[in-house]
């Protein structure tokens, strides 16, 4: 036996238990009191969510617009063509050179369209047909010869999206001599 | 709220706006179309054969034959002064003699021209002054001739050649 050990040790051990006993009860108590604060937070939002109170409204009014869009382009820009002579028969006095290579597309929302077809050179050497070939839109015209004159090249155009390929034709003779045409065509959706 | 209202009649109108400017009723593509010189010039077939077979008793000229079996067609853009010239591969023997005839309704044609000596480096102009364009069909022409005096010939073969020139 420890003469030593001081007389108030048992007291000591008797406040250290009672001490630990707070503590314990006091954390039950805390972790009961946070798991029905959790439970009442949900309780009151769903009670909410269910009992949601109509304070007031307002209301506008959206105006939307869609305008007459027409739309019209090429593939591409430049077409060339040249004759030289390959496929020429002797004896025969007509010479052709055709392209395919480009394509019309167009957009309409508005009532029946047609598509014309024009050049800006005045007097060419050599004719320059035109044909609109397969178009998934309206009706082709039959080969049109350009002119400065807008000539019809497809007509029926309703309120569509569509393309068709440009197929070109160029024409000479060989009595009108060499030479080069360069045509501006211009293409322009009008009211049928 | 009003901002709201703004804002969105903002957007529209800006919508409006900017596919108005974008509106297209026209467009354009540059077309170039180029015709080079051509010069095309082109045969029927090949005469028969031209065969000497009879003369005139006393007279060192046999009697000449002739083909006109066959005809040619041109077509050319370069000029009014385009020509037709023709040449042998080889020439003939002397003593014979083989004459071309080409008909022209685009130029003017030169007759019976003698092409028995004509070859490649001396070739001969059966048609001149051309006009641009195109001739179809037009009558070959030959005569073969021979002197008794030169003999008989063995059948041979010549090549003529017409070429479209400047």
């Amino acid at each position: 036996m420890n003469n030593n050990a001081p007389i108030f040790d048992i007291p000591m051990l008797h406040t250290k238990h009672c001490y630990q006993n707070l503590q314990l009860r006091r954390m039950i108590f805390l972790k009961r009191f946070f798991l029905f604060a959790i439970a009442v937070f949900f309780f009151f939002c769903g009670t909410e969510r269910t009992y949601a109170q109509v304070y007031g409204s307002a209301s506008h009014t959206i105006t939307v617009v869609v305008n007459t869009i027409t739309m019209v382009s090429v593939s591409s820009g430049t077409v060339s063509m040249t004759i030289t002579g390959t496929g020429v028969i002797a004896g025969q006095n007509q010479m052709t050179v055709a392209n395919s290579a480009t394509s019309l597309l167009w957009g309409v929302n508005s009532s029946l369209k047609k598509i014309t077809a024009q050049t800006n050179l005045v007097a060419p050497l050599f004719a320059m047909k035109l044909l609109a070939v397969s178009p998934t839109q309206g009706t082709a015209a039959p080969e049109i010869t350009l002119s400065t004159t807008a000539t019809d090249l497809l007509t029926n155009i309703g309120r569509s999206k569509g393309s068709c390929t440009l197929q070109y034709t160029g024409v000479a003779l060989a009595s009108q001599g060499t030479g080069t045409d360069s045509h501006t065509i211009t293409f322009t959706v009008a009211a049928q | 709220m009003k901002q709201i209202l703004i804002t969105l009649t903002l957007v529209v109108l800006s919508s409006i706006l900017i596919e108005t400017a974008f509106a297209q009723v026209t467009a354009t593509q540059s077309v170039s179309l180029t015709v080079n010189t051509v010069y095309k010039i082109a045969t029927s077939g090949n005469p028969g054969a031209l065969t000497v077979t009879t003369g005139s008793a006393g007279t060192d000229a046999l009697t000449s034959v002739s083909d006109n079996s066959t005809s040619y067609s041109i077509t050319q853009n370069f000029g009014n002064t385009v020509k037709i010239t023709a040449n042998l591969d080889a020439a003939l023997s002397a003593g014979y003699t083989l004459q071309l005839n080409l008909a022209s309704s685009k130029g003017t044609s030169a007759g019976s021209v003698d092409i028995s000596n004509a070859t490649s480096g001396s070739a001969v102009n059966v048609v001149t002054a051309i006009a641009k364009g195109a001739d179809a069909s037009q009558a070959i022409g030959y005569t073969f001739s021979a002197l008794a005096s030169a003999g008989t010939l063995a059948s041979t073969s010549k090549t003529v050649t017409l070429t479209l020139t400047n």
